[in-house]
């Protein structure tokens, strides 16, 4: 029988039969095509005497269509939600399995096209486009979570990332985590500026991505405003509910190029997701650079589950900064009961010497710069910019070596081993000093290695000129050895660290995270 | 079914032979990865066709959006017929290995024939 006009019917629960039914096979058939174009443009690049070439247009159309397919197949659980949720009267005896609704209620499940969902806005509340890349600047996108993720099925996510372009398939993908407190604008903010740096160095195709997760309300903004610990809750649970966005990057492209800065709590968020992410094909890696890490120092030995990936090659490259003399970091340490935070050990400490050491016993490079900025109080920010030349200047080596080396970092870490000592900032003071971060951004632009000399230069003419009086600055060495070893340790001595004071904890004071 | 049943086995290079210009391990993976999509390809869109069952009792607009959407993209999964890429791969596999072959015994007879004139004669 059919329903009247302007009406619309269906069994919910055969509906979620069938989706279920075609979940696996959906899933089999985007695995299926992972990487596959590319596998096809390399075989047809060398195919030549003996022909053989594959028509790479016509796998693209079969993926497009496969995505279109898997989305409808999972749109037919919308449209049984959709039923549920059709406001209708039932007898005393409940309602019958077949429900009737009005067309204009099950719209509700919104387009049954992909394309036409993700165009409409379907997911406007997970993606909000910053700048679209279409004058040819690198894209930006930013992912909201202030609302855990519910719901989503990692099929749902892959063909979500895949639509919006988050795979990594037209070029690098740059993760970009705040920390506590930071408001939508400051991490955007921190999101261009990254963007700007692969524009700097003429990277083509980049999309960064920014993680846009509630660090003042606690999980699901249902916290008190400005409470740490909802916060770090917080961050934790959008860390583990992330877990599948990487996954669906993984299983669409498992050899993207993606880096992830991460700065202060949203550390947590960056290696929890990538801890419990999966990763079928064994191949997926990220460069990962942890700013000020608010995350307990052992973590990644004592918690392998949850930020296990921090001691694997799902982490290729890592690189921790440091700062004993932290003031944001000393707040978290100073809470009851707290944990030495990674991000103000000291640099033989025993949590950091354990990451170090275990990632060194796989062959794993990691970088850990100790320094003694006064930025933010010692506790850097996210974003690449603002007198921040430290982290410009890490966040322009992890761009390098997507492309294989940073000649860069090199003489980055000239200045570190050179110019520090005790309770010195001279090393600080260089690398955000405006002339050295406009002589490294030339360099970057032209891609041509910056060198020593020029640096010394600067240092001696710039920085500290003659004129400036008798400031004393140490004599420079003799330029460092290349490294002979996995890790590349970079320090300075801190200075001494301000005890705790007795009494009760202290409510932390927001500072800007960037 | 593997995706070169049927085809010529893949040949060995003989000394002195050159090998020739056919990446035979990157056919064998591009081969593989077709033949594993055109399988789930086949196997997505049987298992579609056995599960309408589930939406019998489904009617009204948005069941006909949902089998016009299907029609048409199933419609391209059936015309772009992945098969006939299979195929394309399959003659040149074919091909490189007869010319493999060819060049073997063609850098043997020679081999023989410089080493028959190397003889001495008596």
């Amino acid at each position: 029988m059919s329903p009247p006009a302007g009406a619309t019917a269906a069994d919910p629960e055969k509906l979620d039969v069938y989706v279920g039914a075609m979940e696996g096979s959906d899933q089999a058939l985007n695995d299926a095509l992972a990487g596959l174009p590319d596998v096809l443009r390399g075989w047809n690049a060398g195919a030549a005497t003996f022909g053989g070439r594959i028509d790479v247009d016509k796998v693209l159309a079969v993926d497009g269509a496969v995505d279109e397919l898997s989305y409808l197949d999972l749109w037919v659980g919308r449209v049984a939600d959709a039923f549920r949720d059709a406001d209708r009267i039932c007898s005393s005896d409940g309602c019958p399995a077949v429900l009737l609704a009005s067309e204009l209620q099950i719209d509700a499940a919104g387009p049954p096209s992909l394309a036409q969902a993700v165009a409409e806005g379907q997911y406007g509340h997970l993606f909000v486009v910053e700048r679209d890349g279409s004058d040819g600047r690198t894209r930006v996108v930013r992912l909201t979570v202030d609302t855990l993720p519910e719901g989503m099925s990692e099929l749902e996510w892959q063909l979500v990332v895949e639509e919006m372009g988050l795979t990594g398939a037209d070029g690098p993908l740059h993760t970009v985590v705040h920390g506590w407190g930071s408001t939508s604008d400051g991490a955007t903010g921190a999101g261009l500026a990254t963007a700007d740096l692969y524009d700097q160095q003429g990277v083509e195709g980049a999309t960064v991505l920014v993680v846009d997760w509630d660090a003042g309300d606690g999980a699901g903004g249902l916290g008190t405003p400005w409470d740490f610990d909802d916060a770090e809750e917080s961050a934790q649970a959008t860390g583990d509910a992330l877990a599948p966005l990487f996954t669906a990057i993984a299983r669409s492209n498992p050899d993207a190029d993606v880096n992830v800065t991460a700065h202060s709590l949203g550390n947590h968020v960056a290696s929890r997701a990538l801890s419990q992410m999966e990763d079928p094909s064994s191949r997926f890696s990220v460069g990962y650079l942890m700013v000020q890490p608010a995350i307990p120092a052992g973590a990644a030995t004592d918690d392998t589950e949850h930020y296990g990936a921090l001691l694997g090659r799902r982490v290729r490259d890592l690189t921790i900064t440091i700062n004993t003399g932290d003031d944001a970091l000393f707040w978290y340490e100073a809470r009851p009961f707290a944990p030495e935070a990674l991000g103000d050990e000291a640099a033989d400490g025993p949590g950091l010497a354990a990451l170090v050491e275990w990632r060194a016993a796989a062959g794993l490079d990691t970088q850990v710069v100790d320094h003694n900025s006064d930025a933010g109080g010692g506790h850097l920010g996210l974003s690449p910019d603002g007198g921040q030349g430290l982290v410009r200047s890490l966040t322009q080596e992890q761009i390098d070596q997507l492309g294989g080396s940073s000649p860069q970092a090199e003489v980055r870490r000239w200045i570190y081993q050179t110019y520090s000592g005790p309770d010195s900032q001279v090393a600080d003071v260089i690398i955000d000093h405006p002339a050295v971060e406009a002589y490294f951004a030339r360099q970057q632009e032209a891609g041509v290695a910056p060198t020593v000399a020029d640096v010394e230069h600067i240092i001696r003419t710039e920085v500290f000129p003659p004129s400036t009086g008798p400031t004393p600055m140490p004599t420079p060495g003799p330029p460092p050895s290349p490294p002979t070893g996995t890790t590349t340790t970079t320090t300075t001595m801190p200075p001494p660290v301000p005890a705790p004071s007795p009494g009760p904890a202290p409510t932390p004071v927001p500072t800007p995270t960037g | 079914m593997g995706w070169r049943d049927g085809c010529a086995p893949r040949p060995s290079v003989a000394e002195p032979a050159e090998p020739v210009d056919f990446d035979f391990s990157g056919a064998d993976l591009v081969g593989q990865r077709l033949q594993a999509l055109l399988d789930h390809v086949t196997s997505g869109l049987g298992a579609r066709a056995a599960a309408q069952v589930h939406l019998t009792d489904w009617s009204g607009g948005h069941r006909r959006e949902y089998d016009d959407h299907r029609h048409a993209q199933e419609g391209i999964l059936s015309g772009a017929d992945v098969g006939v890429e299979i195929a394309r791969l399959r003659a040149a596999w074919d091909e490189a290995a007869a010319a493999q072959v060819r060049a073997n015994r063609d850098a043997g007879l020679s081999h023989s024939f410089a080493g028959a004139h190397s003889v001495p004669s008596n």
